[in-house]
């Protein structure tokens, strides 16, 4: 039983970042542009928000300054892709390559330094319950945050005229257009949103998970995102599932082995992207439609040209 | 107002002075980077041009790291002149590592067949990989991007578990690598540097495709097909076949590459054999736009900045990642440039 | 049009081409190393090859002391590479011998390889490999018997543990690494016999994300204290955010734990890179296998924490006082009885383990729990 709450625990713990950035990543993929370069943008967030706690001292101020700095890296995606209608998916790869070359670089009189973090909380009764207590109730804030997010997302984008609209630009933005909606606007603001998320997601790596700053330690989690999008089927509720699980498939090969149980990590690594490829051929072999993806997804919107 | 508006005729200057714009910008950009770090960027950028061009050593290293960008350059090249991003030529390499790597511990041969045994199992592996997304996306249109790039990640954990596990090698004490290969499964070296038989090769694929692009019947429609599907399937041309084939094509170079870096470089199976080349290949096609000619050139770039980024981190202990932020302006400098071939900005008053 | 473009292009990696020759021929030639005015010594150009982050607090922090010492005494001409990965460490030593450094320490197991490889084609160049056994002419190895130190840190977990289990978060199951698991682990035994220490693999050298989290698993599991394998404090701040002690490596780690951290096992590779560069200044270097103890201070503990008490703290002392006066051979603790897992007597009494058997160690002591993953 122990050892299944403390699995629990730690697939929240680790899930955490993988939430924040795949929140963000569907709303900014709901309104038809693709984000690939969610790993860059995550690293500069970690290393944004360790700089910053660490120099303030305060590490708030540096989760509020890793989701500005993402939202910054957003911002050069949305400027290629929405103003200069350029393909997203080089832009996304050169995102991350910027990202990761940037942190490696900037980043290096950091490793090693200790700043301020943010600690894990008891949650006064419900922290002291037996099971449940150990895997729900004793994290730190930003795992509570995240998991308001969802419901917050899923009102934004379902519940709102601003999140219809999103949807709508995502799904035909001539008709949107036609509508009067701002494509060009309502695209920059969900990447920019999405950004500042993804951003927030590395300061958690840093500041509140790991707990320290090194270059590369992100360590592929910006792309276990976009699986995750994928697997989530652009729906936030299905995120916080696929977020902990995924999670947990991380962190599962250290337990079994301190349980004396040997199982190769990689093969455990290899189990979400494996997943979400059998998610993609389930749902299009159903024939579902475009398995749930926004329609316009990845195609840039030229207002007089025609397909 | 600003009002962006689509130009009629583009100035051929324009066309050809964007490359190098964009890498001029790229160097200012970086070298305020450097300053910001205490290095003199004039110095840096000496160094990296003396260090790959000035000696025996840079040259044939400029080589052997432009190799596998060729490559991988043209696995991604292929694909994109029929219209798809294949972005799984990382992947699609250590599918053909893995596969070479198999061959040569593993199959008895003759030792003179082993080489050409290794690059064709790499070439099918990789073919293979890159056939399923391939198929997926022509039978329905499953978006190739993300499917490529999951199967990478499989592909490197799949790597990674073999040599922890099933083919960890017996000489290397517990390593993760497989052993290292036998004599005849290594790729010759020249002059007692690291430049091995395998660069040549990747330029006369380089040339060979450039000549099937160009010459025939199934490089033209490749080209239709990429430039105008619907218009492809009007003439005839069975564009889901173009699509599988070209993928095919794409898996097979990259797969080779695959086969030419663990048997030319490390000579042994590990995990971390890629920093990124079939990456790398993404800029590299869209930067010769196709052509597998121009892929040789801008892979050339490509592979100095690697070049250049290593004598950097010897002589001012930068970062390696320096390089990565280079590519990552340069690329997109120039799509930033292309777009100005394209629309024109007014400034209207009133 | 295209071929034009590709034309032009050519033409200018031509011309970069000349410039780079041009560049190379301007810059005066490199002082041959045989030439030296009576008057001025040539300043010897040292070169080391990190696999991590110097500001990793752990291995390749140790070792970047030892170059800051070698530079500040002997004023040597140093220059260092970090995070460099085992397949792109040929790369990095070829590109250091390439530019005339005299001297090239590699300071990781998985360098083994690349260091030979290119000391072949550069026989004026001497170099050092850390924790390796291939030598070659140009080619020495050095290392340090930590086994020793893990010994005297082991008897502070038996000591100090509660629960009676002890973690250790290793990287890779290399015989150096499964010789620390099992000195620490004869050192637990000495003072704990009921104590048992549980392994868990990482996989990596450095990935302080992976070592938390194996750290934190193994608290998870009730071991008490944490003791690692690996080149950054992670464990030991997960030893501090959950309550419990850890014994840290390569460096004090006890400004990232205080609460936690009660000694650690270190390095001091000074000692062995002053004598290196001394024998290469006086011209009397040979192809040797260093590997020295704690008598000569290559290895030692750090300070304890003051929560140590005085009976542990003396009885620590008592058994370090047995090295520095060669009370006991250099291979202790790995004389007999000694056990393997399965309850077979590797060492009868009073017999020692030979350098050979240490440095192909292969399998656990009676009181690990874990397993050595071996090819099948």
């Amino acid at each position: 039983m122990d050892f299944i709450a403390s699995l629990i625990a730690a697939s929240i713990r680790a899930g955490t970042p993988l939430l924040f950035a795949t929140l963000g990543e569907i709303i900014t993929e709901r309104s038809g542009v693709l984000n690939l370069g969610l790993e860059g943008i995550m690293i500069m967030g970690a290393m944004t928000g360790f700089a910053v706690s660490l120099i303030t001292g305060n590490p708030w101020l540096g989760v509020l300054a890793a989701g500005v700095a993402g939202m910054a890296m957003a911002a050069i995606h949305a400027f290629f892709s929405v103003t200069l209608k350029a393909d997203q998916s080089v832009t996304g790869l050169m995102l991350v390559l910027l990202g990761i070359g940037l942190t490696g670089f900037l980043g290096r009189s950091y490793i090693g330094q200790v700043a301020a973090y943010i600690q894990p909380v008891k949650i006064p009764y419900l922290s002291e319950l037996p099971f449940v207590g150990e895997a729900f109730f004793n994290h730190d804030p930003l795992v509570y945050v995240a998991m308001l997010l969802v419901p917050l997302t899923w009102f934004f984008l379902f519940r709102t005229r601003y999140g219809m609209e999103i949807i709508a630009v995502g799904e035909n933005p001539e008709a949107a257009d036609t509508l009067g909606i701002n494509v060009e606007k309502l695209r920059y603001a969900s990447v920019l949103i999405g950004g500042f998320l993804v951003g927030i997601a590395g300061a958690h790596l840093s500041l509140a998970y790991a707990k320290l700053w090194t270059d590369g330690m992100t360590a592929g989690r910006g792309w276990i995102c976009l699986a995750l999008v994928i697997f989530s089927g652009w729906m936030p509720q299905r995120a916080l599932l696929g977020a902990y699980l995924f999670g947990g498939l991380d962190v599962l090969s250290f337990k079994l082995q301190a349980a004396g149980v040997g199982v190769s990590y990689h093969l455990l690594k290899m189990i979400p992207y494996v997943v979400t490829i059998l998610v993609l051929l389930i749902s299009v072999i159903r024939g579902r439609d475009k398995f749930g993806a926004p329609s316009a997804l990845g195609k840039p919107y030229i207002r007089e040209q025609r397909y | 107002m600003i009002k962006i508006e689509r130009r009629h005729e583009t100035p051929r200057w324009l066309v050809y002075a964007i490359p190098f714009i964009s890498i001029a910008v790229s160097l200012l950009f970086v070298g305020l980077l450097l300053l910001a770090v205490g290095v003199n960027p004039v110095d840096a950028y000496m160094t990296m041009f003396s260090r790959s061009f000035g000696s025996k050593f840079g040259l044939t290293e400029l080589f052997v790291k432009t190799a596998p960008i060729v490559l991988t350059g043209l696995a991604v090249a292929i694909p994109l002149r029929a219209g798809l991003w294949n972005i799984g030529a990382e992947g699609q390499l250590y599918m053909g590592a893995f596969a070479a790597s198999f061959i040569a511990l593993y199959v008895s041969l003759p030792p003179p067949l082993v080489l050409p045994a290794m690059a064709l199992a790499a070439a099918f592996m990789g073919l293979l990989w890159a056939s399923l997304p391939g198929i997926l996306k022509a039978k329905f249109d499953l978006n190739e991007i993300i499917s490529t790039l999951l199967l990478n990640y499989v592909a490197i954990y799949w790597v990674d578990y073999l040599v922890y596990g099933p083919m960890r090698g017996k000489e290397v004490f517990n390593f993760p690598y497989s052993d290292i290969f036998p004599d005849f499964a290594i790729l010759p070296r020249f002059f007692g540097t690291r430049l091995h038989a395998g660069v040549f090769i990747a330029i006369i694929i380089a040339i060979l495709l450039y000549l099937v692009i160009k010459k025939t019947s199934f490089g033209f429609a490749v080209k239709v097909v990429g430039a105008n599907p619907k218009a492809a399937e009007y003439a005839g041309i069975n564009r889901k076949r173009i699509i599988i084939y070209t993928m095919l094509i794409g898996g097979a170079v990259a797969g080779f590459a695959g086969m030419m870096e663990v048997s030319g470089i490390h000579m042994r199976l590990r995990s971390g054999l890629s920093p990124g080349y079939g990456y790398a290949g993404i800029p590299v096609a869209l930067l010769a736009k196709g052509n597998p000619l121009a892929v040789i050139l801008s892979a050339f770039l490509f592979g100095f900045l690697y070049v250049g980024g290593s004598a950097l981190q010897t002589t001012y202990s930068i970062p390696v990642s320096i390089v990565y932020v280079f590519q990552a302006l340069i690329v997109l400098f120039i799509i930033g440039g292309e777009f100005f071939t394209k629309y024109t900005i007014r400034i209207r008053r009133g | 049009m295209h071929m034009r473009r590709i034309v032009l292009v050519a033409v200018l990696i031509a011309a970069l081409f000349i410039a780079g020759c041009a560049q190379e021929a301007e810059k005066p030639a490199p002082t041959p190393t045989e030439q030296k005015t009576p008057t001025e010594e040539k300043k010897l150009k040292v070169a080391f090859v990190y696999v991590s982050p110097v500001g990793d607090a752990g291995w390749s922090y140790m070792h970047d002391q030892g170059r800051k010492y070698i530079e500040k005494v002997y004023g040597v001409e140093t220059a260092y590479s970090e995070s460099v990965s085992d397949a792109d460490a040929e790369r990095v030593i070829r590109e250091y011998a390439e530019q005339g450094y005299d001297v090239i320490f590699t300071t990781s197991f998985g360098f083994m390889d690349p260091t030979i490889t290119v000391a072949k084609d550069f026989p004026n160049v001497v170099f050092m490999h850390c924790s390796g056994y291939k030598t070659a002419e140009n080619v020495g190895t050095y290392f340090g018997r930590m086994y020793q130190a893990r010994y005297l840190t082991g008897i502070v977990a038996g000591e100090m543990t509660k629960t009676n289990k002890i973690g250790y978060v290793a990287a890779h199951p290399i015989p150096e690494v499964i010789r620390g698991i099992n000195a620490f682990a004869l050192g637990v035994k000495a003072v704990n016999p009921d104590a048992k220490v549980y392994v868990v693999w990482t996989g990596t050298w450095y990935d302080p994300a992976k070592e938390k989290e194996a750290a934190l698993s193994l608290i998870d599991q009730g071991c008490d204290v944490i003791a690692q394998h690996q080149d950054s404090p992670a464990a030991q701040q997960a030893a501090q955010e959950r309550g419990v002690y850890s014994i840290g490596y390569h460096s004090n780690m006890y400004e990232f734990a205080p609460k936690a951290h009660l000694t650690a096992a270190v390095w001091n590779w000074s000692v062995i890179y002053a004598y290196v560069i001394e024998n290469v200044m006086k011209g009397t270097w040979k192809p040797e296998q260093i590997w020295w103890g704690i008598d000569k201070g290559v290895v030692d503990i750090a300070p304890f924490n003051p929560i140590v008490p005085e009976e542990v703290k003396k009885k620590v002392m008592e058994e370090k006082e047995k090295y520095l006066k060669h009370e006991v051979p250099e291979q202790y603790p790995f004389v007999g009885p000694i056990y393997d897992q399965n309850g077979n007597l590797v060492k009868a009494e009073g017999e020692v383990m030979t350098d050979e058997e240490l440095l192909s160690m292969n399998f656990f002591v009676d009181n690990v729990v874990g397993e050595i993953p071996s090819s099948s």
